[in-house]
């Protein structure tokens, strides 16, 4: 029997093919006819390297830049195959250069590495924030970690944007240090947090320190504190953060006391319990489900 | 020319103050074709956008201390294509730029050699609107 070691990873996780094949039907829908035109004519099957970027580059020049609005059916058609990922209120460039990222070949992996590395160290913004949309789709995923960590280093809000929002992959692949930054990146950098896939699943107690602080430090320069906050620490309440907790669930501003509530009931930590029971209205609301991090998102996402 | 540093012919003739009037130019709209924003500061990119600036052109230039590494050239056409743009449109500025070598800097012949490898990478870029 041969070594298991001598099977080469599967390129992609996911059916690429399907995936290829809906993302041509969104776009051939959607595109002028001459820019179709260009693109199937153009589309090369993993041949010349230069011709490839150069594609990359000058593709919104031919197709335009309208922000695609995806069908219920196409949704479920693409979520099926990728759990979250969406890709409604992308511009049609924005597709059109994952798209073309799919056709590379992939079966030389040290080639098709070097070729999607390049487009990164040399992409101007939107081709940042399309290369990095494509994270969950490219080839050999586990080696776009250190890419990903990357982009979250970045400043430009589009590129941050383009790994938080709706992208499968961080929550996937990266290690939880990496994780832990991009959670503290988006607070600071005042995103829709709730747009992350994985904040629920993916806390951890780190994090609930290191945004712990975070507040501490915000209050002591008395700024506010997003409520969507004390999502990422509520299963991690415990003696030292409780007072905390109870500082919020005491506030002035409704949000707030919600937030306290919501990250009270997810507490495993009896004393928790105890004080969201000081509250029977907000208790009630939780335990009924009239109130979720979700309807809260819907009130946050102004709260800055 | 660019770069030079003789302060005598920046400085006003007769040491007089300079009182700019922004009333002469309210809701006039301004293109500035020669610009390095790389070396200006974000308070720079408002007292434009407050002048009636909306576009500009930022040509790549000489950054004064000799650069050894073709990664530095990367990296700094990278931000002339990518995080300038964002901080110019920041302030609702359009950014152009043009990507090139500088003469100053092409006496390291080998380096040289190695920039003009990867020019073609960048003279395609949206935004860039001319090769030198």
């Amino acid at each position: 029997m041969k070594s298991l070691s001598h099977i080469e990873p599967a390129p992609y996780t996911y059916d690429q093919n399907k995936v290829v094949e809906l993302f041509t039907d969104i776009i051939k829908k959607r595109s002028a006819p001459e820019a179709w035109e260009w693109l199937e004519q153009n589309v090369p099957r993993g041949t010349d390297n230069k011709i490839f970027n150069s594609l990359f580059v000058q593709l919104p020049r031919k197709t335009g830049r309208t922000i695609i609005q995806v069908n219920e059916e196409e949704a479920t058609q693409l979520n099926a195959i990728l759990p979250l990922f969406s890709i409604t209120n992308w511009p049609l460039d924005r597709l059109c250069r994952v798209w073309l990222l799919l056709h590379l070949a992939t079966a030389d992996r040290p080639c098709y590495i070097t070729a999607i590395d390049n487009l990164f160290i040399t992409a101007e913004m939107n081709e940042q924030v399309a290369l990095y949309s494509a994270l969950p789709l490219l080839a050999y995923p586990e080696y776009w970690r250190m890419r990903c960590a990357e982009g979250i280093r970045s400043n430009i809000g589009d590129v941050l944007e383009a790994i938080m929002y709706c992208n499968p992959y961080p929550s996937l692949y990266l290690d939880e240090a990496a994780w832990n930054q991009m959670i503290l990146k988006a607070f600071f950098t005042e995103k829709k947090v709730h747009e992350i896939i994985g904040l629920d699943e993916r806390a951890n107690g780190e994090l609930a320190n290191i945004l712990t602080d975070y507040a501490h430090e915000r209050w002591a320069a008395r700024r506010s504190v997003n409520p969507q906050l004390w999502r990422c620490i509520g299963r991690f309440t415990n003696q030292s953060n409780l007072g905390d907790l109870k500082r919020v669930f005491n506030s002035q501003n409704e949000t707030e006391r919600e937030a306290a509530a919501l990250a009270l009931n997810d507490a495993g930590y009896a004393p928790a319990k105890s004080l969201l029971s000081e509250n029977p209205t907000l208790k009630t609301a939780v335990e009924t489900g009239r109130l979720t991090w979700n309807t809260l998102a819907q009130k946050t996402s102004n709260f800055l | 020319m660019c770069c030079d540093t003789n302060m005598d012919d920046k400085r006003p003739r007769d040491n007089a103050e300079i009182h700019f009037d922004m009333e002469a130019i309210k809701g006039m709209q301004f293109f500035d074709p020669h610009v390095h924003m790389t070396s200006r500061t974000t308070d720079d990119y408002q007292a434009m956008a407050d002048a009636g600036i909306k576009a500009i052109i930022e040509p790549a230039f000489w950054l004064g201390q000799p650069r050894t590494g073709v990664a530095t050239f990367r990296d700094y056409y990278s931000s002339l294509v990518g995080w300038e743009r964002f901080r110019a449109a920041q302030f609702g500025i359009k950014h152009y730029c043009t990507i090139g070598l500088n003469s100053r800097e092409a006496n390291n012949e080998a380096l040289a050699e190695e920039v003009m490898e990867i020019l073609p990478l960048f003279i395609y870029k949206e935004g860039v609107v001319g090769i030198g």
